[in-house]
């Protein structure tokens, strides 16, 4: 059975137990049946490798521990099996069968140590024992010295006098809380291998990272310090790191050459990234520290200097292992991370910035740059990429980028992270040109537009003016009456009606209108009933508006009408359909009073069903639509003889036209009517007929006219410009 | 004048600058106090006219002399309080029969009071039956109603023949000209009424101010 499996996308080699490939996260050609765990007990020996439990860490009770022995007995052979480990170590047959005791001895690919190592056959069993032991006990130191603070820019005491501290010295600085299974080692029966010369003198690289893997993870005996550290001779001689690593690797293995990598990649190698930190935890980084040591001598080890790079991974390390591709962090490791892979400082950014050529930018972002710094180029639009190849592109960055950012600021989200090198070259370059986008926003580059008055402004002005001009016509204007203009058609109509009406005829005003609205509504209302009062009338006051009562006896008062001679029917809402009502049933429209006699009962009402009885319908209003209303609902419904007639503002006369001398008999619409009426009939009406008043309406209608066509010219060459 | 005029004109001054600051400053204070005494105003007014003229005279036209078949419009009114409970399936009914009829009486006062009283009108005067106007006069009114009914219709003219699609084509645009000429005139009435307003209270103010700070 293969120890190693060729991973058929990447060429890379990895255990024959992973199931994925561990650098590009292909599934590996064996499917990885024969490694799956084949029941509970040996699911539980995985997640022991994976999490050991430090505090359980005891030598005696390694050798009884079968999930340790199982491990080791798939890893070191059967040696270990027959040496030390209990009978029950081997396996049934059903599962000798799948996992053979024999592994070493029958891979057709050896492994690395197997070729190299003195583990297969000549060393002795204890040895090997001795070693693993020595992989534990460095998980356990690691985890003391992640959980001890310790100064980033200070090497620790121990491991800088490491080379010329005898082991005594070691075990004199050790922490008095120690562990005592780091003790256990020494109480090896078997003595360590003598380390070789040529490798026991050199310290051990602290940029080394912290391999999560127990059997790649190399060793270090805090006790006895670096020098005494035994370190199998397979791992001294490592076999050479494919190049697919290098190209996956260049942080921690050593800055890139310079031809291959553009500047502003090469221009990030000089501050720590976010993959240096993270790379021990990357799911193909964890287990390639032991194939792939950065270090000289190809030996791989464990920096206990818990310096930036080596923070976090120790950390995780000494919390039970690591979690293949997995890693969780906390806010605040999260945001130390980010900061450290900061792309660029505040004093770094101009350099690393001016370093980012363009002409080393993909091609297609190449393509969609349109302007080059310092070249002419059309202003960018409004609303999105104000500079930098992404210019006139709203919303291309995808959101991983501004996420990333957002955590890099903020710094209080708690992630998993599932990163690749490539996920995390690409979120870095991301974030490289969102932040020169956003350095760049409010420079020289950002187009100034004049902006044109706003329509608002327009509109003020234009206010202003013809208040200005109405008010001085108002005050300085010349005073006198009017001279009086000439009635039109439907205000002749009116007055023959008026003056055809019988002695004492009864008249249903009907107010309806908004004083507010239609100030001239009142007025005109007044000349109509002047025009009307000489017949004396009775007059049945109908209110379609709340206030319509109280108009309409405000009116009937101001021409002298005594209480005797109206009668308020009272207030009908409901619109078209109380109109309805009313042509139809008035009675029914109007119910009797709860106090007081009902109208309906007075003499001259008396046996009415419908309007049969009123000799005109006079209608105020100061709405077209409400005079349509009128019309369509009452005509069809009035009796012969009985007239209907509007008064009120100018803006109902081109709706009443049609319905003129077929439905409507004749109108007062707005001043012009009353105030002809009023002059023709010598009838003393109080308007407004002072010239200054008259005056500043048509001064007021051509500056409407005229502020409204102006408007309409700025706005129309506004658009051409835009346009 | 009297000591009520001067106070009722002082506040209807004091009510119409806050008003009309609208337009130089905008929604201030003032403005909000005065549109607030409006609108307080009018909302009370309506509450007491319509349960004094309405409201009462009708429930007393019901337990007064008792006439029990005015108890269903007050149950149909009830029903309409149950919108905001779970029974208010039984409103949709009530506002069913609002619809409906406000929808009959619309039809039927358009038809029965504009529809058949304009083609009547306008028949007479393509007749030559009216005094007012010509004959000439009537059949330009008469082609240009018809044109102004063509521009309201959107069917299918594809398989009409040629001379009739054209024919339809043009009255449309006529007619399509006739209402945005009437509508401009609407428009323009609009307006005149509202510059009058305007002048109306420009009158008043200039006419407060002399009473007040000039007196005369």
């Amino acid at each position: 059975m293969k120890e190693y499996v060729r991973c058929s996308r990447c060429g890379e080699q990895n255990p024959a137990f992973r199931k994925t490939c561990e650098w590009c996260g292909a599934r590996l050609p064996h499917s990885g049946d024969e490694y799956l765990p084949s029941g509970p007990e040996e699911e539980q020996d995985m997640d022991a490798l994976v999490e050991p439990e430090p505090e359980a860490f005891d030598t005696s009770r390694l050798l009884e521990d079968e999930s340790l022995r199982r491990w080791l007995n798939e890893v070191l052979g059967e040696e270990f099996v027959d040496a030390g480990a209990p009978s029950d170590a081997q396996a049934p047959e059903e599962e000798t069968e799948e996992e053979p005791a024999e592994v070493p001895l029958e891979t057709t690919e050896p492994a690395p140590w197997e070729e190299t190592g003195p583990l297969s056959e000549e060393s002795p069993l204890p040895e090997d024992l001795q070693e693993t032991l020595a992989t534990l006990a460095e998980q356990a130191a690691v985890e003391e010295e992640a959980e001890a603070p310790a100064p980033e820019d200070e090497v620790p005491p121990w491991f800088a006098e490491a080379p010329e501290t005898p082991p005594e010295m070691a075990a004199e600085t050790q922490d008095v809380s120690e562990p005592v299974f780091l003790e256990g080692p020494s109480e090896v029966p078997s003595p360590p291998a003598p380390f070789p010369e040529e490798d026991a003198g050199e310290e051990t690289p602290v940029e080394a990272p912290v391999s999560a893997k127990p059997f790649a993870q190399e060793p270090l005996d805090l006790e006895q310090g670096p020098q005494e550290v035994e370190l199998p001779p397979w791992l001294l001689e490592e076999v050479p790191e494919p190049e697919a690593e290098e190209a996956l690797l260049p942080e921690a293995e050593g800055p890139p050459e310079a031809e291959e990598l553009p500047p502003w990649l090469t221009s990030e190698e000089e501050e720590p990234s976010l993959e240096e930190a993270l790379l021990p935890f990357g799911p193909e980084e964890e287990e390639t520290a032991a194939p792939t040591p950065p270090m000289e001598d190809e030996t791989p080890t464990v920096s206990p200097e818990p310096d930036e790079q080596a923070e976090v991974p120790v950390e995780e390390a000494g919390e039970g292992g690591p979690i293949f591709g997995e890693m969780a962090l906390d806010e605040q490791e999260l945001a130390s991370l980010l900061d450290e892979t900061a792309f660029k400082e505040e004093a770094g950014e101009e350099a690393v910035t001016e370093e980012l050529a363009p002409g080393e930018l993909p091609d297609w972002l190449s393509a969609l740059r349109p302007e080059e710094e310092g070249e002419q180029a059309a202003p960018p639009v409004a609303e999105s990429e104000l500079a930098g190849p992404l210019a006139g592109i709203p919303d291309v960055l995808p959101v991983e980028a501004r996420l990333a950012d957002m955590v890099q600021k903020e710094g209080r989200l708690v992630l998993k992270l599932l990163v690749r090198k490539e996920e995390q070259q690409w979120a870095r370059w991301l974030q490289h040109w969102i932040r020169q986008e956003e350095a760049r926003e409010g420079t020289e580059e950002d187009v100034v537009v004049a902006r044109p008055m706003p329509y608002w402004l327009w509109r003020v002005v234009v206010g202003l003016l013809l208040l200005a001009v109405l008010a001085l016509v108002l005050v300085f204007g010349p005073q006198g009456r009017v001279a009086s203009p000439p009635p039109s058609r439907g205000a002749q109509a009116f007055l023959a009606v008026a003056q055809g009406l019988p002695e004492q005829a009864v008249v249903l005003l009907a107010v309806d209108y908004n004083p507010a609205w239609a100030p001239e509504v009142n007025r005109s209302a007044r000349t109509a009933l002047r025009l009307v009062e000489p017949k004396n009338p009775h007059y049945l006051v109908v209110a379609t508006q709340p206030y319509g009562l109280i108009l309409a006896q405000d009116l009937l008062q101001s021409v002298g009408v005594p209480p005797e001679r109206y009668t308020l029917l009272g207030y009908l809402p409901g619109d078209r359909l109380a109109l309805a009502l009313l042509a139809r049933w008035p009675r029914a429209a109007f119910p009797p009073p709860v106090q007081g006699e009902s109208p309906w009962n007075q003499p001259h009402l008396a046996g009415w069903t419908g309007l049969e009885g009123t000799a005109l319908v006079l209608v105020v209003t100061d709405q077209a639509t409400r005079a349509r209303d009128w019309i369509e609902q009452l005509t069809p419904y009035l009796a012969e003889g009985t007239t209907l007639a509007f008064t009120g503002s100018l803006q109902i006369v081109p709706v009443l036209e049609p319905y003129f001398d077929t439905q409507v008999q004749g109108w007062i619409g707005g001043l012009m009517d009353a105030a002809a009426l009023a002059s023709q009939t010598q009838t003393e009406i109080p308007l407004n007929l002072w010239t200054a008043w008259w005056m500043s309406w048509p001064l007021g209608l051509f500056l409407g006219v005229f502020s409204a066509l102006t408007l309409a010219v700025v706005k129309r060459i506004r658009q051409g410009e835009e346009a | 004048m009297m000591l009520s005029e001067l106070l009722g004109l002082g506040v209807a001054l004091f009510l119409t600058m806050g008003i009309l600051s609208y337009v130089l400053f905008g929604n201030h204070e003032l403005f909000r106090i005065a549109a607030a005494v409006f609108v307080g105003s009018v909302a009370g007014y309506l509450g007491a006219v319509v349960l004094r003229s309405f409201l009462i005279p009708r429930l007393w036209q019901v337990t007064g002399s008792p006439q029990w078949a005015l108890l269903l419009p007050w149950a149909l009114a009830l029903l309409l309080l149950l919108r905001g409970t779970r029974l208010r399936g039984l409103s949709n009914v009530v506002l069913a029969l609002l619809v409906g009829v406000a929808g009959a009486t619309l039809i039927a006062g358009a038809v029965l009071g504009t529809l058949f009283p304009q083609i009547e009108a306008t028949w007479r005067e393509w007749a030559g039956f009216t005094l007012h106007l010509s004959w000439a006069q009537g059949l330009v009114s008469w082609v240009l109603v018809m044109m102004v009914l063509m521009a309201f219709y959107f069917g299918r003219t594809e398989t009409w023949p040629r001379v009739m699609r054209w024919g339809i084509g043009v009255g449309q645009k006529v007619g399509k000209a006739v209402v945005v000429v009437t509508l401009g005139v609407l428009f323009a009435r609009v307006y005149q009424v509202a510059l009058l307003a305007l002048i109306d209270r420009l009158a008043f103010l200039w006419d407060a101010i002399r009473t007040f700070l000039l007196g005369w």
